[in-house]
């Protein structure tokens, strides 16, 4: 479901954009990439670990599951400097899937909990807002991050 | 992401990381860190190197440190910087992988 953010219309002033193949191999590239945009932008340490967190998060999940491995398929990554905060917005042309919020389910013993379903928590804990949108043959993420000064 | 083991007193392994604990980090590890894992009834994983935690680096030490568990062991965290404990907390890991950042705290929780 989108939130009510979605009536804000797509950022159309982007500023950069990172071309991926989906292999996890391809996603070496993308902390390079925020380090030129963090430097080029003045986004602080903080704010830049939450963007390569989430973004690795979005990013391995379309290469492992949506595309569950298969290689020769595109993601695009593109930026945005808008108002004080970082936009980043993923595609791929998977089939849908919009990332939810799991519950917050405390694990009660080392030997009984998932260690793969944690990755969804984090993106939501991370980002300042998550938003999702199913185009006509795409998957849209749309991330954003306020950049805090340290 | 590097990787180097030692053993201390009190039959205690000490694991120092040193790099992002990121998709390529956890690859690079994870052999050595199950096999650590596979014999380590006290293990300490000394995070202060660590730059870098993502859901596949997590899931790099919480498996190791089930196996640990699992014979009846100990894990412990040593001293990760404030983000990586930032995910460690968002991941309610904090309660399962204690987190000390005192080392001769860390260790007499081991004893």
């Amino acid at each position: 479901m989108l939130s009510p953010a979605m009536t804000q219309p797509y950022p159309r002033d982007v500023r950069r954009r990172l071309s991926l193949t989906s292999s996890l191999a391809e996603l070496a590239r993308v902390s390079p990439w925020i380090g030129e945009l963090a430097a080029e932008f003045g986004i602080p340490n903080e704010t830049r670990f939450a963007i390569e967190l989430c973004l690795e998060e979005v990013l391995s999940n379309i290469v492992r599951h949506a595309y569950r491995g298969e290689p020769g398929h595109s993601l695009t990554v593109e930026f945005a400097h808008v108002e004080g905060s970082a936009i980043f917005v993923v595609e791929d042309d998977a089939p849908a899937f919009e990332p939810t919020q799991p519950a917050d389910v405390i694990p009660e013993d080392l030997t009984t909990i998932q260690p793969g379903g944690q990755g969804l928590r984090l993106l939501f804990r991370f980002a300042d807002s998550v938003e999702y949108e199913r185009l006509a043959d795409r998957n849209r993420v749309i991330l954003r991050f306020e950049i805090k000064r340290d | 992401m590097t990787f180097a083991s030692e053993e201390l007193d009190g039959g205690i392994t000490k694991v120092t990381l040193n790099g992002r604990l990121d998709i390529e980090g956890a690859a690079a590890i994870d052999l050595r860190m199950n096999v650590t894992a596979g014999t380590a009834k006290k293990l300490l994983i000394d995070m202060r190197e660590v730059s870098f935690l993502g859901s596949m680096g997590l899931r790099s030490l919480v498996l190791p440190a089930q196996a640990v568990k699992r014979r009846g062991g100990k894990v412990i965290l040593f001293d990760p910087v404030k983000m990586v404990e930032d995910v460690l907390v968002a991941s309610n890991m904090q309660a399962i992988l204690p987190i000390h950042h005192d080392m001769a705290e860390a260790l007499a929780a081991l004893a």
